[in-house]
């Protein structure tokens, strides 16, 4: 994949170091004197670092390990690492949720090797969300085993071990690491083979707690709500020991992971060096559409002036897809410094294992000089110190900025962190107000384990496992809760109740299924599509099932390794695609239609009620989409360049959602031509999602949004805005999470209060008529299903009209 | 929203389940499955079982076959006390000992053992048993050292085979785990001479502990397991249900898995060791209307749920024949493999090789013989040819190994030749000495070690024929080493 490069002079640096100023100083000097550049940039803040807090090793610590440690020049701990070790030694459950590079490890390592001091017979599973973050961990562990002199072991448990290592697993190993599928597939269904390490089971340990959210925490939560009930017939009652990135929850979260309370550590008494935190707004090329340059490539060009000021440096990218347009551009940018291509290297979730490790090594051995990334790097993946990080775009989330900005600076010295904003909403919402970054809290983890159709497959786990009694409850599912369930099971004959002991009933497992492959923790199909390069006969990476419908749909540029390939065939059944290497000079970006069907109310208030004119509702609705076509975009210009149709089947999503529905009679009282009027709507499901997003404190993509209609009468809904009057047009929003994590509910309850912000929130931006910041740009510019409105009469008057829309509601402007 | 309200919405739970009473669903091949909440059973089928007296438990029902229907009084007082007995035992739900269970013909008979009640069905072969053509009995006429060698374990070779337990499980899945339960463990071992056939049934889920007890009673006594897969499959769950009843696992027992030894020995036959197939043509046993693997796990499901204990007639047929057919196995392969004779010549290249591993030269190249002479297939010769070479070069009988090679080489297919023409060309050169034939066998050995391999070696031969000729030019090369020539 490498391209070669002829050693010798030629692939040096053109200019030899000493005729250009290196360093993060000389490229914030050249960003000063331009002022095309300097002017742009809306935030330049130091955080100051702060010196370490330490405690000495603990008394009680084994003499093994505390010579072990001494002999790494460990003198004492951080006070956050001391505390763990206490809580852990008593037995208490905590989370502890400190900065990246603050030495968490060691919060779960020490107390677990000081219990194998203790008893050789103890062990401790490690969870963690990935496969190579678990053989990272392995590594240090073993080497600090070795080093105290324990022959507990730690072995990797995941499907790329070899049969003889998973017996030495199951037989002798003090210290199993895994990720939560395994722990879900193949070793809780089998947990008699693993009788040693359950019947002895001290600690568990959770890492990365933060990335179990949504529907993967839903599922991880049950998965332990399996694993006590296993642990507990094998005798044991292991502690917990959680480790998250900043999220703004992190007791609530651990505790509603858990199934009960959890203490929380979130001092950190590591030393940290100064970080400088600035945002660079791009500048507004439109004025009157409110659009602003490219935020790809102002970060493009922001990081080739770090990359040759010789600063290592991290770009993150929002999509695989930026990921490799950004790649592709750099390399570009700097062809001309003679920077050989291999020391810019990509780095996202589809490069295949060993790639991912050799990009790791180079990047810590200072080979490659800078790596643009996706969020597949925001985890705790060792790769050493780098100077600089900027963010291409706000990843969505306080918490998501934060953990990527924490990949500058991991040890002392001023760091950079430099976020780029793009022309969305949320992007300009912060660049607005830029000074409230560095205070701004973090977002909230949201899981919701009792999310039934997550819960019931898991039932189904567990009764596996251990067949069920009559009157036993699931973690903290109630006794009749379970009950409920277990009867329901029943009556699908998944379950088999026969009399017991003591005249309660026990329900067996009575299918010859073997549940657990049935079920994805990571939901709505972990499948994942392989990509197959035809001419070369190769694999060339993987996709999960779901986004394989964007990226992967015939005639889609599939861009990898800064490389353009077309896929030639989707085999939708088998779960393949072919591509082929191509040249363009453009990328698909594809188009999703999306239909939202209510399948039940929960709740509802007809309009007039709480003063508002909308009708609102809350329930469970069913989500369709369906990517129906692709534009192609030109590299560079970024201009429009034609459009293709897709066929793909529908994607279908059960979940819940909020919904306004404004009356037919209020569309007609505007005056103004229906299709303006549902554009109009359009605007304010832009703000509404917007504001909805702030306020629930949510990654803006586990929120949907869309326009449908709905007819009061027989609760049918038509598609809009094609849809016919006599319906009334209707904005839904909805958790974009199959069974949903609850984002639906706190919206209806804060209704009142979200309809008041988004008309603050367009009354107080300063276009002329929409931009992306407020309503959003005008959708539908031609394309497939091109509007026979003209665009003119669309977009005249969207923003006033979408207030006066507001005001008919009910919706006034405060005084 | 509670959750029962929330499971009334799914639509499903997913593989596994079906609807439940009131939704169609997918119809049973022949018997309509009454629903789970009200199992009613056929007269004419079971006309012991009571309906349940509590709905949606279902308890599996007696066991016990119908009575014929001219039963005598004494039979119909019985039945009337067993009418008792069920009722209360619908109202206790607890299982009923009785010994008026035990009816005519029954599917399975309730025991009493020390651990406990056991659905057992049990039966004494006769001695002339045969399955198929092969005589049960032959297993007792083996050496346990021609057993060690076929399993290629040598601790099997003390081991009085008079004492082993054929093993076989019927199970509620084959994916293995904790839920997957063994309903059926099927025992078999030899009472002076006869086989006796013990098959345990598990009443219902929950009722485990007094067969796994019963069996490791019977392991304790016996010399080896003997099993058709066992080590990957049985085995090992029956050991996770010794753990799931909170059981001591059984001590490890010496156990020998037919399948790796009848796969060593007719891996020769299209179609290889697939069960069925070796039944057939091995034995000459023909199953008719055996019961398919795949439908047993449901068989045993749907008698949970209606308690019609005749749904289990055919697993236990299945399961007594797989259990026969052990013993039967057993003794033909470890007869034809003591007395030396294979009954088809691509079995003795089979058995050639498991002799040659298992250290029995002679043994090894007898078979072999058969197959260079009476196999069907020219390839098949010359696989057996290129093995007796081996035998004999590992013996340091060079000049035998050669000549077979030499016989090999013209009924090789062309693709195996290159490794013929390496193998002479080695032996030639090292241990004969006579260069100019290892040279010309040299030529041909590129597929197997590559143009580089075989140009290295083509230029060593000559560096050494030059120098040879050097060094006497008119003398003839004179074999060193160990080489004789034997009488053509």
């Amino acid at each position: 994949m490498k391209t070669q490069h002829p050693a010798g002079a030629f692939a040096r640096p053109a200019s030899p170091p000493w005729a250009r100023a290196t360093g993060l100083e000389a490229a914030r000097t050249h960003w000063a004197q331009d002022p095309g550049i300097s002017r742009q940039f809306v935030l330049d803040r130091v955080i100051p670092g702060h010196p370490a807090s330490v405690a000495p090793l603990p008394e009680v610590l084994s003499p093994e390990l505390r010579r072990a440690l001494e002999s790494r020049g460990l003198q004492g701990l951080y006070s956050h690492q001391a505390e763990a070790f206490e809580l852990a030694r008593a037995g208490r459950s905590f989370v502890i949720a400190t900065p990246t590079a603050s030495g968490k490890s060691l919060c779960y390592n020490l107390p677990v090797l000081d219990a194998f001091g203790r008893d050789p017979e103890a062990r401790a599973l490690y969870l963690f969300p990935t496969k190579a973050l678990s053989r990272d961990q392995e590594e240090a562990l073993r080497v600090l085993m070795k080093e105290a002199g324990l022959p507990h072991g730690a072995i990797t448990f995941d499907g790329d071990t070899p049969a003889d290592a998973r017996r030495a697993a199951r037989e002798r190993s003090g210290v199993i690491l895994t990720n939560p599928d395994m722990l879900h597939t193949g070793v809780l269904p089998h947990h008699a083979g693993w009788a040693r390490l359950f019947s002895s089971l001290r600690y568990v340990v959770i890492d990365e707690l933060h990335t179990y959210r949504g529907v993967f925490g839903s599922h991880l939560a049950n998965v332990l709500r399996r694993l006590d009930r296993v642990a507990r017939f094998h005798g044991s009652n292991p502690t917990y020991i959680m480790a998250s990135a900043t999220i703004g929850n992190p007791k609530e979260h651990a505790s509603r992971m858990l199934g009960r309370e959890v203490e929380v550590l979130d001092r950190s008494g590591a030393p940290a060096g100064s970080r400088r935190v600035m945002v660079y707004n791009p500048p507004v090329v439109n004025p009157e559409l409110g659009i602003r340059q490219s935020y790809v490539k102002a970060s493009v060009k922001l990081t080739a002036e770090l990359v040759r000021r010789g600063v290592p440096t991290l770009l993150f990218g929002q999509s695989r897809n930026t990921v490799e347009v950004m790649l592709k551009y750099l390399r570009d940018a700097l062809a001309a410094d003679r920077l050989p291509p291999e020391t810019l290297m990509g780095y996202r979730g589809g490069y295949l294992p060993g790639t991912r490790r050799a990009i790791e090594a180079q990047l810590r051995a200072g080979e490659v000089k800078c790596v643009v990334a996706t969020n597949a790097l925001e985890l705790g993946i060792d790769i050493g110190a780098l100077d600089a990080v900027v963010c291409a775009g706000y990843p969505g989330s306080i918490a998501g900025l934060w953990q990527r900005f924490g990949r500058a600076g991991r040890r002392q010295g001023e760091s950079l962190a430099l976020l780029v904003t793009s022309s969305a909403p949320l992007d300009q919402y912060l660049a607005a107000d830029a000074e409230a970054l560095t205070s701004a809290p973090a977002e909230h983890a949201r899981i919701d384990p009792d999310n039934v159709e997550i819960l019931i497959q898991h039932l189904k786990c567990a009764a596996f496992e251990l067949p069920f009694e009559e009157g036993e409850s699931f973690g903290d599912v109630t006794a009749e809760a379970t009950a409920d369930a277990l009867e329901f099971l029943s009556s699908h004959q998944v379950l088999h109740p026969t009399p017991g002991a003591g005249g309660k009933r026990v329900f067996h497992w009575s299918s010859d299924a073997y549940p657990a492959n049935h079920v994805s923790l990571r939901s709505v199909g972990w499948d994942n599509v392989v990509i197959i390069d035809v001419a070369h006969d190769r694999t060339l990476a993987e996709m999960d099932w779901r986004s394989a419908h964007t990226m992967l749909h015939e005639q889609a540029i599939y861009q990898h390794d800064a490389e353009q390939y077309q896929v030639e065939r989707f085999d939708h059944e088998n779960h393949k695609a072919y591509v082929r290497k191509v040249a363009p000079d453009y990328y698909t970006d594809a188009m999703t239609y999306t239909k939202v069907e209510v399948m039940e109310e929960d709740q509802q208030r007809a309009r007039g009620s709480d003063g508002i004119g909308f009708a609102v509702g809350l329930g469970d609705v069913s989500v369709v989409s369906k990517v129906v076509g692709y534009k192609k975009i030109k590299f560079h210009t970024h201009e429009n360049v034609g459009y293709g149709e897709v066929q793909l089947p529908e994607m279908q999503m059960h979940t819940s959602a909020f919904w306004l529905t404004v009356p037919e009679d209020v569309v007609r009282s505007l005056g103004a031509p229906r299709p303006a009027v549902v554009e109009a709507l359009r605007g304010l499901s832009v703000a509404l999602h917007t504001v909805g997003c702030m306020g629930l404190m949510c990654d803006p993509r586990d929120l949907g949004r869309t326009i449908g209609s709905r007819s009061e009468e027989d609760g049918q809904l038509k598609k809009a805005p094609g849809g016919g009057p006599g319906f009334d047009p209707t904005i839904f929003l909805y958790d974009q999470i199959p069974g949903g994590v609850g984002l639906a509910p706190r919206l209806y309850e804060e209704r009142v209060e979200l309809l008041h912000r988004a008309r603050r929130m367009i009354e107080g931006c300063a276009c002329e008529d929409g931009c992306p910041a407020c309503i959003g740009p005008l959708l539908g510019l031609g394309g497939p299903g091109a509007r026979e409105v003209s665009v003119a009469q669309l977009s005249e008057h969207r923003k006033r009209l979408g207030l006066e829309l507001l005001s008919a509601l009910g919706v006034a402007a405060l005084q | 929203m509670t959750l029962k309200r929330k499971l009334s919405r799914l639509s499903g739970v997913g593989p596994g389940g079906v609807s439940p009473p009131g939704i169609p669903r997918a119809p049973a091949p022949s018997h309509a499955v009454p629903p789970a909440a009200s199992p009613v059973p056929e007269p004419s089928a079971n006309a012991l079982v009571e309906p349940e007296a509590s709905s949606g438990v279902g308890t599996g029902g007696p066991l016990s076959a119908t009575p014929p229907s001219n039963a005598p009084e004494a039979q119909r007082a019985r039945e009337e006390k067993l009418r008792r007995h069920l009722a209360e035992l619908g109202q206790r739900r607890r299982p009923v000992v009785s010994e008026e269970a035990s009816a005519p013909k029954p599917l399975a008979q309730q025991v009493e053992s020390p651990y406990g009640p056991l659905w057992m069905r049990e039966s004494l072969l006769a001695e002339d048993h045969h399955h198929g053509r092969a005589p049960v009995r032959r297993v007792l006429e083996l050496e346990a050292a021609w057993v060690a060698d076929l399993a290629l374990d040598p601790s099997l070779a003390g081991l009085p085979l008079e004492d082993l337990l054929l093993f076989d499980t019927e199970t509620t899945g084959l994916a293995g785990g904790t839920g997957t339960l063994p309903f059926v463990v099927g025992l078999g071992w030899f009472e002076a001479g006869r086989l006796r056939l013990c098959q345990l049934l598990l009443e219902r889920p929950g009722q485990e502990a007094p067969i796994l007890r019963f069996l490791e009673s019977r392991l304790a006594k016996a010399s080896c397991l003997v099993t058709y897969n066992g080590k990957t499959f049985d085995w090992p769950l029956i050991r996770s249900r010794f753990v799931m009843n909170r059981l001591p696992p059984p001590k490890p027992r010496p156990h020998l898995d037919l399948l790796h030894c009848a796969r060593r020995v007719f891996r020769h036959r299209p179609g290889g060791a697939k069960l069925v197939q070796i039944e057939r043509e091995v034995l000459g046993f023909h199953r008719v209307g055996d019961i398919p693997g795949e439908e047993i796990p449901e068989r045993y499901f749907r008698f949970l749920r209606t308690g019609r204990s005749e749904l289990l007639e055919p697993v236990l047929t299945h399961n007594g024949h797989d259990l026969v057919l052990l013993a039967a196995l057993l003794g033909a392969l470890g007869q034809q493999y003591g007395v030396g004779h294979a009954e088809d010549p691509r079995d003795a290249l089979g058995f050639a090789s498991v002799a040659a591993r298992a250290g029995q030269p002679d043994r090894a190249l007898a078979f072999a013989e058969v197959t260079a002479l009476r196999a069907p297939h020219a390839s098949l010769q010359s696989q057996a040819l290129a093995l007796s070479a081996e035998v004999w070069k590992r013996g340091g009988r060079f000049d035998a190994a050669i000549e077979a090679l030499q016989r090999a080489l013209p009924l090789a297919p062309s693709g195996d030749r290159p490794q013929l023409h390496l193998m002479l060309s080695k032996l030639l050169e090292h241990r004969v000495g006579a260069l100019e034939e290892a040279l010309a066998h040299a030529l041909h050995t590129a597929p197997v070690e590559g143009t580089e391999g075989r140009q290295r070696r083509i230029e060593r031969l000559r560096r050494r024929l030059e120098a040879q000729a050097a060094a006497s030019p008119r003398l003839e090369v004179v074999p060193t080493g160990s080489h004789r020539r034997r009488p053509a």
